[in-house]
């Protein structure tokens, strides 16, 4: 019985995750690590490393919501009737709480036991994209954020219904004013470009017709709900991707969702996420038809494509995008954050091209090297730099408990150098210049990677 | 003395003696500083109301809403007129120096913004992916100190596909900003070779480092203009790039964007008011220029993804689309229309067919402005603008 348990500790010891492949996975699948994170993966296998990052994000627990959200974004007057100051005024404090909301959401981002989720909501946001800037309603803004979060993990085929009548989204693309007498096409393309198959998938044709199917898909806004607007759909037969019939919008996403390519263009995608922007052919293959076999639940890919041999292989590295290298830096070192912090948080991300809520355009955020120019080197090492310059006082560094280069290395970076100096070593040890060797070590561009 | 510097010394008296001496010094000058200025008119501009075919019934039957009346136009000739929206480049215009060119686009054209916008920098067929864009040939023009950059690209950070991976491109917003923050960069020291990412991370850095040197040592402590650059993003941009022309530096590109050019609703107003911040923005960068006798070093060019569908939609504005316009103007230039602008009467598919190739406009620039040899496109015509 003793020799069975033993046998049993030590194989268990055997699978369970190096440092290295813990700091791996937390990466890339959840904004970086403490130390304390680093503690709770050591006894986990990979298997259950995965599952229990799955569970964790199927939790939909979320921290309280900025007050009076619904209130300041949906008017009950007619905008248009609003005096000038009137509509100053509520321009004002819907700008606040757009700012809230996106501090809001970087606080989950922050906890470890949202982590995961997070990153998928900010994969599905930087997908199925909508802008504030555009939309111009924190409370439409939310509703989608909430809709991507809830099904971060769930069924693809449903998210893509879901975010079709999705309020933002009728705004963000204009399908609010896509009528029958003149359809406007911007959702009925970017469906089809950019959200299921893709570029080089489709005819200019089958854009016009999707239009059609589309018409009449309106926004309540005083209600805030999903409406269509009869008068306004177009009911006559359309000819869509070889079929023919009398479509409307959903009967679109159906017919898009009997295309393999539509599998394959969302798995290439979080490939491109998670692994690398090579894209291995043949994995995405075997992916593909095991997704389209469990009726594209994304829970069941994603463990697919966390397990995979090339997850854990790949030796290739992806640059952090600006909001995963703020939080890693903010988790790295473990620091309390405060009204100031906030604060330069939305202004370095507003600098750096990627407020939540509000990406640049219908295509997103391009990610990896697109991040990099020398405008954004130099704003990344200003954070860098002010950050660690207010938060990395004497009583920090000791808790991070790192006395030598070498573990340095091993805790920040996310592959092992094995860099030999000399002065460096000498400076952890007197623990003298220690927050200029940190500002220095952290400006390695290693500390950009994942 | 040598020989040989006898012989240079006694050419240059002699040149002296018959009088060009300057003129060929400042001949040298100019091929030397040339820059072409590139505004990237972002979101797919309309054609039809900017260069406005006012004689053209179908213009006033697919546009009931959107056609301009008479009172919003300048007119240019029998059949084209300039929103009203452009005076400065209304009077370049009658100065003849302003270029026109017509009816700009490709064969197939891809109403993607993305993807037109890639077929549009690389000169790529519509069904050809490439690596390289239409300026990939300034590879040839080496970097020194006081070029420390083929290309600089201000205010926008969405990379352009009009260079590629072997030109040194500089991304900048603020000048002055840039040259303080990056004075603390340091080289890096050490490095992964396996990792491409990592590589090409401390690749930027270190011609950030570079860049450092050079701007540093060139740009002007004490720039002042007499106009207003403060009123948009794209003046404030343009100021930029006089703050850089001003320098001794010699950079080939610098490109500048203007963008939310995609006008699917509300268009009159908001184009109006996008090309008016275009007009202002130009009048007073072409008023700082040639007040600094630099008006002579510079080719400026606007170029879009797309025009806009002819037939308006639903919402008071236009679709994407596909033959296009350029603006071109610079001291040099021999203004005109160049291109035939495109037939109302013969649509695909509702949009307007090109009549110009993109790779005619290219050719001209590369060879007239750059004196570049290039083999992708010297079998397309020469515009005679320049």
């Amino acid at each position: 019985m003793k020799i069975l348990l033993l046998l049993f500790l030590f194989f268990n010891l055997l699978n369970a995750l190096s440092i290295n492949e813990t700091k791996h996975l937390l990466n890339k699948t959840s904004f970086s690590y403490s130390q304390n994170d680093l503690k709770i993966y050591s006894k986990f296998s990979k298997e259950e490393a995965i599952e229990y990052l799955i569970n964790q994000a199927k939790n939909l627990n979320i921290l309280d919501l900025p007050k009076n959200i619904k209130k300041v974004s949906i008017i009950d007057k007619k905008y248009k009737n609003l005096s000038r100051s009137e509509k100053k005024e509520i321009r004002k404090s819907q700008k606040i709480k757009i700012k809230e909301l996106q501090i809001w959401w970087m606080k989950m981002m922050l906890n470890p036991s949202f982590s995961f989720r997070e990153k998928m909501t900010l994969f599905w946001h930087n997908h199925f994209v909508s802008s504030y800037d555009v939309v111009k309603n924190p409370f439409f803004m939310l509703k989608q954020n909430e809709l991507y979060r809830i099904n971060s993990l769930g069924n693809y085929k449903n998210l893509v219904h879901k975010s079709s009548k999705d309020l933002a989204m009728l705004i963000f693309l204009d399908n609010n004013s896509n009528k029958k007498s003149s359809p406007n096409e911007n959702y009925a393309r970017e469906l089809l470009e950019l959200f299921t198959l893709g570029e080089g998938n489709y005819s200019e044709k089958d854009v016009k017709e999707a239009a059609r199917a589309f018409t009449g898909w309106r926004v309540n806004k005083r209600k805030a709900l999903f409406k269509k607007a009869k008068k306004h759909h177009d009911y006559e037969t359309k000819i869509f991707l070889n079929e023919k019939g009398n479509f409307d919008g959903e009967d679109i996403i159906n017919i898009i969702f009997k295309q393999k390519q539509t599998s394959i263009f969302i798995i290439s995608k979080l490939y491109k996420e998670f692994i690398s922007e090579d894209l291995n052919m043949s994995l995405i293959a075997t992916l593909t038809d095991d997704f389209i076999k469990s009726n594209y639940d994304i829970s069941f890919l994603m463990r697919n494509l966390l397990l995979s041999k090339d997850f854990w292989d790949n030796k290739t590295n992806l640059i952090k995008s600006p909001i995963e290298f703020m939080i890693s830096l903010y988790k790295n070192i473990n620091i309390d954050l405060r009204e100031k912090d906030y604060k330069y948080f939305l202004k370095t991300s507003k600098v750096l091209n990627m407020q939540l809520f509000n990406p640049p355009g219908v295509k997103g955020w391009r990610g990896n090297k697109y991040w990099i120019d020398s405008t954004s080197i130099l704003l990344r090492q200003e954070f860098l730099n002010r950050t660690i310059r207010r938060h990395l006082n004497k009583k920090k560094i000791n808790e991070l408990n790192i006395s030598s280069l070498l573990e340095f290395e091993e805790y920040f970076y996310p592959k092992f150098l094995n860099i030999k100096n000399e002065k460096i070593n000498k400076s952890f040890k007197k623990h003298k210049h220690l927050k200029k060797t940190y500002m220095y070590l952290l400006n390695n561009s290693i500390y950009q990677l994942k | 003395m040598k020989r040989r510097n006898f012989i240079k010394t006694s050419v240059l008296t002699a040149l002296y003696l018959i009088g060009p001496l300057n003129l060929s010094a400042k001949e040298n000058k100019k091929n030397k500083d040339k820059t072409l200025i590139l505004i990237e008119l972002n979101g797919g501009v309309d054609y039809l109301n900017t260069i406005i075919p006012h004689k053209e019934k179908n213009y006033y039957s697919l546009r009931p809403n959107l056609a301009l009346n008479s009172d919003e136009y300048n007119i240019l000739d029998k059949n084209l007129a300039l929103n009203s929206s452009l005076p400065f480049l209304y009077k370049t215009y009658k100065n003849k120096n302003l270029a026109i060119i017509n009816g700009l686009g490709y064969k197939k054209p891809n109403l993607s913004h993305f993807r037109a916008i890639q077929i549009v920098e690389t000169a790529s067929e519509s069904d050809e992916y490439l690596s390289k864009g239409w300026l990939s040939y300034l590879e040839n023009i080496g970097l020194s100190k006081q070029r420390p950059a083929q290309a600089i690209v201000i205010g926008k950070r969405k990379k352009p596909y009009l260079f590629s991976s072997n030109i040194d491109i500089l991304q900048i917003k603020n000048v002055k900003d840039f040259i303080k923050k990056s004075s603390y960069l340091k080289n890096e020291t050490y490095s992964l070779n396996n990792s491409s990412e990592l590589n090409f991370l401390s690749k930027q850095k270190e011609s950030i480092i570079r860049a450092n040197k050079s701007l540093s040592l060139y740009i002007k402590e004490d720039f002042k203009s007499s106009k207003d650059f403060e009123f948009c993003s794209l003046s404030k941009s343009f100021k930029e790039a006089l703050i850089l022309l001003d320098s001794k530096l010699s950079i080939p590109v610098i490109k500048v964007s203007q963008k939310s050019y995609d006008t699917h609703s509300n268009q009159k107003e908001r184009l109006y008011s996008l090309l008016k911040d275009l007009d202002k923005s130009l009048e007073s960068f072409v008023y700082e220029l040639k007040k600094r006798d630099l008006y002579e070093n510079v080719l400026i060019m606007t170029y879009s993804e797309f025009g806009r569908r002819v037939k308006e939609n639903g919402s008071s504005g236009t679709d994407h689309g596909t033959a296009t316009f350029s603006f071109i103007l610079g001291a040099g230039v021999k203004g005109g229309m160049y291109g035939e602008y495109p037939s109302l009467n013969n649509l695909e598919k509702n949009n307007l067919i090109y009549t110009l190739e993109y790779k005619t406009l290219y050719n001209t620039i590369l060879s007239k402005w750059f004196l570049l040899k290039t083999n992708k496109f010297n079998t397309y015509d020469i515009l005679n603008f320049i």
